[in-house]
């Protein structure tokens, strides 16, 4: 039986091709299709899809907190992360929120079945690119936290969930909804995180996210190991 | 929005995209014609690379903007 799949990219271009490229493969049937992170919870909730493709930057929520509400209502949807960048704070970042693959948007996209094999029968995936650089990373030693930065380790996911919409410039009314939350239960959140990092105001916070790599996408700070540069 | 911000915005959101969508068309192409045209293989593969080449100066050149903005 064909493994269930839902695409989320905000892209109709890139949405369409991969569509047409699983189609191509009888092992996968797409059985929706958006490019809203708060539509795809809702499409998740209501039909719990194998594989979810999500790409991480969509307009409004973000990609990586989309994935993690997806994987708190649907235990078992497995979700690949579909990314312009592999800089080390946009892969950990999908990492850390439970995402089982990662593949880089790049010329020949031909890794992205694989990848949804591999992910759908229970394994993971990491594109080369992405795995060689973290491999190179973990043998030179300087891979930063595996789990959360020690700023941040004192948050729930919840608490995290929050801090990184509020270092995003949403409201706590805009965090209820795409949460799903009340908006008091939402200003509690936020002022318990507030109150465990320290911080009082937004601007102070999105730098601790900025520099904590819990907001690295759709724009991440600049990777040490870049090789290739414009010229 | 900061220039430089804006510029990393476009490469990323517009260029970036776009040139993702080709992709997507290459292996499209290339899983449409594996069988019946194996002579485009070759071909379909160097497009592919020099795409890929430009990607990679588009992921370099949006860093480098965006490193500046931080």
């Amino acid at each position: 039986m064909a493994y269930t799949v839902l695409l989320v990219e905000d892209h109709r271009i890139v949405r369409d091709g991969i569509k047409a490229i699983l189609e191509r493969h009888s092992d996968f049937h797409v059985i929706g299709e958006t490019e809203s992170a708060v539509d795809a919870i809702q499409l998740c909730k209501r039909s719990a899809p194998d594989v979810v493709l999500m790409d991480l930057s969509l307009p409004g929520m973000g990609g990586l907190d989309a994935t993690s509400e997806i994987l708190r209502h649907c235990p078992e949807t497995k979700v690949i992360v579909l990314s312009m960048y592999d800089d080390e704070p946009t892969v950990l970042g999908a990492l850390r929120v439970g995402a089982r693959g990662f593949v880089l948007k790049k010329a020949s996209l031909d890794d992205l079945v694989d990848a949804m094999r591999a992910v759908a029968k229970g394994g993971s995936y990491l594109s080369p690119q992405v795995s060689d650089y973290l491999l190179a990373r973990i043998q030179k030693g300087n891979l930063e936290a595996k789990s959360l930065p020690p700023a941040l380790q004192r948050l729930s996911p919840r608490e995290v969930q929050v801090l990184r919409l509020v270092a995003d410039g949403k409201t706590s009314k805009e965090i209820a909804v795409m949460l799903d939350l009340g908006v008091q239960t939402v200003r509690s959140y936020r002022k318990t995180m507030m109150k465990k990092v320290g911080l009082t105001n937004v601007a102070d916070l999105t730098k601790l996210a900025v520099s904590t790599g819990l907001i690295g996408s759709p724009f991440p700070e600049q990777r040490p190991l870049v090789s290739g540069t414009s010229s | 929005m900061d220039e430089r911000e804006r510029l990393s915005r476009i490469l990323h959101d517009d260029i970036g995209q776009i040139l993702t969508a080709v992709g997507v068309q290459l292996e499209l192409l290339r899983l449409d014609t594996r069988e019946t045209a194996p002579e485009l293989a070759a071909r379909l593969s160097e497009a592919q690379k020099l795409l890929e080449q430009a990607m990679e100066r588009i992921r370099a050149l949006s860093r480098e903007l965006r490193a500046g903005v931080q």
